[in-house]
């Protein structure tokens, strides 16, 4: 009785199995030939790790590996601007934008309309969105990604500072709303919907047919016969 | 653990790149043909296909004399727990049911008449489809905490979608009541919508007009 007893208690008690404990070969759990597909990220970046130091050993050449750990220990230094520079900062490139687009011939022959101009938070990319309206808008495109850097070089002469990068981007907001309001307009409602929505009598939707029966005062229809 | 990754590395067990190769080879072989209408015409003597194979056919896709991509999608929506047969029977006597009554209305209708009874049922089931089909959605956008319901356009798959699911749920509805069977239910149905009329078309104006009445939110949308 005693035998069996312990017998239990040494094979039941996970803390007496040792340190790997996670080891199943019941279940198969923690053992085995191939790798999970959830660990296959693991699997790549030892693989890439190992080959990359295995190369670098067999054949000598330098992977730069030193000077990117001397690097890393360094650190860059990043801005970090708070939601006041930024708005700031966002409205101050704004305005010398808008001039020099104004300014510019070219750019004013494309008719440019910039809706909104936002400066990251780090400083490094200005973000100027302009107004799409379907047509026309791919050569837009492709004259603003030519001419961008002339520009960020005229906003730097103006202002005295460095500029980051100018980034345009097309804002598509009108295209929207012109898509909702054909579908809008196509939709189909059943019956009269304007008695029973609100909102359509407010907003306006299909043009309103001038109504023919309107009621006419009974002197004018008298003078219409006369005549 | 080292050496097993190598001894993995050199046998290759594991593959992360796409395929390079397929038992198709492009050079000799060509989509088969599953449109019914193209299949009857005749092959150009200068055709590509006098000389090349054809791919298999997907197995879901032949026979295709039989086959209809509304009336598939149609069957997959109204599948219920896995019992597709079921689904199939459904919707293939309410195709059945809607060429009887096509059938009986074509008999009785005058010569002038005839030519605009419609008398294949598949074709009935498309029109009724796409007379469903509605033109947008609501979606729900939160802005600074709260969730507007914003209109959206809704593309092709997803509103023929919508509109099956329209009317399966009405459909379902009305056996559950006890009217009568979902097969009869449905070919009223689709042959009310090809018609413009009955609950599924209603369904899609009521979704237009909740569309419409919160119209004021479409700008939300970007």
């Amino acid at each position: 009785m005693y035998r069996n007893g312990i017998r239990w208690i040494t094979t039941s008690t996970a803390a007496l199995k040792g340190p790997r404990n996670y080891v199943n070969r019941k279940t198969g759990r923690g053992c085995g030939n191939s790798v999970l597909s959830r660990f296959e990220w693991r699997y790549d970046k030892t693989l890439g790790k190992n080959f990359q130091k295995t190369m670098g050993m067999r054949y000598g050449i330098d992977m730069g590996l030193e000077d990117r750990l001397l690097l890393v220990s360094l650190g860059t230094k990043q801005r970090r601007l708070d939601d006041k520079k930024v708005v700031q900062l966002s409205r101050i490139l704004e305005e010398r934008i808008a001039e020099v687009v104004a300014t510019d011939e070219m750019l004013g022959r494309l008719q440019l309309q910039i809706t909104r101009v936002r400066v990251d938070r780090a400083f490094t990319q200005v973000s100027v969105y302009w107004m799409c309206r379907g047509d026309g808008d791919s050569e837009i495109v492709d004259f603003l990604e030519e001419s961008k850097h002339q520009i960020r070089r005229r906003v730097e002469e103006s202002i005295g500072i460095t500029c980051p990068e100018v980034k345009f981007i097309g804002d598509k907001a009108l295209l929207m709303e012109q898509e909702m309001d054909k579908l809008f307009r196509e939709a189909d409602y059943g019956m009269d919907y304007r008695l029973l929505s609100k909102s359509a009598r407010v907003l306006g939707n299909v043009k309103e047919e001038s109504p023919n029966n309107r009621n006419v005062p009974r002197w004018l229809t008298s003078i219409k016969k006369k005549v | 653990m080292t050496t097993k990754l190598a001894r993995f590395a050199q046998k290759r067990w594991i593959s992360s790149t796409t395929s390079t190769s397929n038992m198709y080879d492009p050079r000799v072989f060509r989509d088969p043909v599953t449109n019914v209408q193209e299949l009857r015409k005749p092959l150009d003597s200068d055709d590509e296909r006098n000389f090349l194979f054809l791919k298999a056919m997907k197995s879901d896709a032949t026979p295709v004399f039989y086959r209809d991509h509304v009336i598939d999608k149609l069957i997959r929506v109204c599948t219920k727990d896995g019992e597709k047969e079921t689904s199939r029977k459904n919707v293939l006597s309410a195709l059945e049911i809607i060429k009887r009554r096509q059938y009986k209305a074509w008999a009785k209708a005058s010569e002038e008449e005839k030519k605009s009874i419609e008398l294949d049922p598949f074709l009935v089931a498309k029109k009724g489809i796409k007379n469903c089909h509605p033109l947008m959605k609501l979606q729900g956008v939160t802005r600074g905490g709260t969730t507007y319901q914003v209109p959206f356009p809704i593309e092709e798959p997803e509103a023929e979608f919508r509109a099956m699911k329209m009317m399966r749920d009405i459909c379902r509805v009305r056996s559950k009541h006890g009217e009568t069977h979902f097969k009869d239910i449905l070919a009223t149905e689709l042959l009310a919508a090809s018609q413009n009329e009955g609950s599924t078309i209603q369904a899609k104006q009521e979704l237009h007009k909740t569309c419409e009445a919160n119209r004021a939110y479409a700008h939300y949308r970007a």
